[in-house]
């Protein structure tokens, strides 16, 4: 997996979001929030192509959590990704 | 999907840096100072960055420091404007064109997807009309607001 070309992750108004680059135009009422964990995955998928299993490892070196925890939250934040069309 | 309301003081100034980048912005107004045409919380304005501006623009304005209105304009001066909210009765803004973080080009009402454009016939119609009734706006404002529209 991979996240597409033309999403990056942008500080706005004091939040980490997505948005879609070279837009000529961005919605401020829809706007992708990534919270802290979120948003530390998503540079970690950045870098590349990436698998859950890469990101559930990746999670477990940054925060003290039970892989079996950090699976399960890797798996619902790359479901909603996907659902929201932001990796392929 | 949440929701979340963002201040004007954090919201605005990053509008600003959008625009006078040159892009275009939407955001959700807020306030009913645009009634009728637009309500609190449900219509969404498509923001760009302003070069030229005559009577009947709307703009978002810094009408003092950090305190932003997205207003009509009502009577211009060379580079002195003076606002005034559609939904206002009495009350008008000054400033001048320097203050103007950018220029309103449409509108998204409803919750529609698609954009009525301040060229578009319907917000032309509406503009003219509604400042020729501006003597009697205190009543059909009040009407609406009991009818709930």
């Amino acid at each position: 997996m991979k996240i597409k070309t033309g999403f990056e992750m942008r500080d706005v108004c004091g939040e980490k979001v997505v948005i879609a680059t070279g837009l000529e135009n961005l919605d401020f009422s829809k706007m992708i929030s990534l919270n802290e964990t979120a948003a530390y995955l998503w540079t970690v998928a950045e870098q590349g192509d990436f698998t859950e299993a890469r990101l559930v490892e990746a999670l477990c070196q940054e925060y003290e959590v039970s892989p079996e925890q950090a699976a399960s939250d890797v798996a619902t934040l790359v479901k909603s990704w996907c659902e929201l069309g932001l990796v392929e | 999907m949440n929701t979340r309301t963002i201040p004007n003081d954090i919201l605005i100034p990053e509008i600003k840096r959008f625009i006078d980048d040159g892009h275009t912005a939407i955001f959700r107004v807020r306030g009913n100072s645009m009634r009728l045409f637009l309500k609190d919380g449900r219509d969404k304005v498509v923001l760009a960055p302003c070069h030229k501006v005559n009577v009947r623009d709307v703009v978002l304005a810094e009408i003092s420091p950090g305190h932003y209105v997205l207003h009509r304009i009502i009577h211009k001066d060379g580079k002195q404007l003076v606002l005034k909210g559609d939904g206002n009765v009495s009350g008008t803004e000054q400033c001048t064109t320097d203050n103007i973080v950018g220029i309103a080009t449409g509108f998204i009402r409803k919750g529609r997807d698609t954009i009525d454009p301040v060229s578009g016939y319907k917000w032309r119609i509406y503009s003219r009309l509604w400042l020729m009734l501006s003597p009697v706006r205190r009543y059909i404002l009040g009407i609406c607001r009991r009818l709930g529209i």
